[in-house]
């Protein structure tokens, strides 16, 4: 965790100097997962939206039959999971820039984190049902 | 724990007058803000296609009504608008396009794109049929 190496930074407060604190080492995880969810999502959602717009009918059977292909399915799947974790890391990112109050804070981190996984365990759960049942 | 902090700190936004660049700035994060929200009605769809085709049927229902299709043209607008100007984000990410000139020509790109796919979307469905 704490390292030496740049205890020069300017921006650097005088607590975390004190404290040794540096780079946490994984500050662009968030970033680069943020940015790679957003490049799959391009033609992902273009697909969702035109399938969306052109089935004839989103009538329950016939929504169900559809999805219920094995790689209309997945593709689904795909969508959300990449949907679900890039609306994740964006929230969290507005959350702790407008969000002062720490318990306030914590709490909505928490939530937005519970929500997505479930989220997408629900929509995992539905796909494999539809798949498998019809 | 009580020194001064001398690290620079943000102006406070009032005293700026609204432009083309600030705004599309904020308006990519409350449409992003906005879409999460679509996230998760979509995700409650698909359960709901799998475990509960009552519920499925009111949601589809709720999205008839004149609400529920304005709902869909605001979040069809609020998609290609994140869509368009996310991937101008990603064309800074790699380090292009930061000349004002150029901040200007994507900027007024972004929203002409996003008027004409919602447009085309819109059109082509005659609102996004879920409902129907
Ligand atoms: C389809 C293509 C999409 C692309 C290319 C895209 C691109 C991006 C990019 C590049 C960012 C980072 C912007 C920044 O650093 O300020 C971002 C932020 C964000 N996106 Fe997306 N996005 C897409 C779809 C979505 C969808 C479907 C949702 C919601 C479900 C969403 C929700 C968000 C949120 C909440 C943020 C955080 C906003 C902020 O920090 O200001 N995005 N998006």
């Amino acid at each position: 965790m704490s390292t030496s190496a740049n205890k020069d930074t300017p921006l650097q407060t005088p607590l975390g100097r004190v404290r040794g604190l540096g780079s946490a080492k994984s500050g662009a995880h968030h970033w680069i997962y943020q940015r790679l969810t957003a490049v799959l999502l391009i033609p992902l959602m273009l697909c969702l939206v035109a399938t969306l717009v052109t089935l004839p009918s989103l009538e329950h059977g016939e929504a169900a039959a559809y999805a219920a292909q094995p790689l209309v399915a997945l593709t689904l799947f795909f969508t959300m999971a990449a949907m679900l974790y890039h609306a994740k890391l964006g929230l969290t990112v507005v959350i702790e820039d407008y969000v002062h109050c720490a318990c306030v804070r914590i709490g909505m981190l928490v939530a937005v984190k519970i929500l997505a996984v479930i989220a997408i365990s629900a929509v995992s759960l539905a796909l494999i049902k539809l798949v498998i049942a019809g | 724990m009580s020194q001064p902090n001398t690290r620079p700190l943000s102006p406070h936004l009032q005293v700026y007058r609204p432009q083309l660049t600030s705004v599309l700035s904020i308006s990519h994060r409350a449409s992003g803000v906005f879409l999460s929200a679509g996230a998760l009605v979509l995700s409650l769809l698909i359960y709901a296609l799998a475990f509960d085709a009552p519920l499925y049927e009111t949601v589809r229902g709720l999205f008839n009504t004149t609400i529920g299709q304005g709902a869909l043209c605001l979040w069809t607008f609020a998609f290609f608008y994140h869509f368009s100007n996310g991937i101008r984000h990603l064309f800074w990410d790699m380090g292009k396009g930061f000349s004002l000139p150029n901040v200007y020509i994507s900027g007024y790109a972004v929203l002409a794109s996003a008027l004409v796919l919602t447009t085309i979307t819109l059109g082509y469905g005659h609102y996004v049929n879920i409902g129907q």
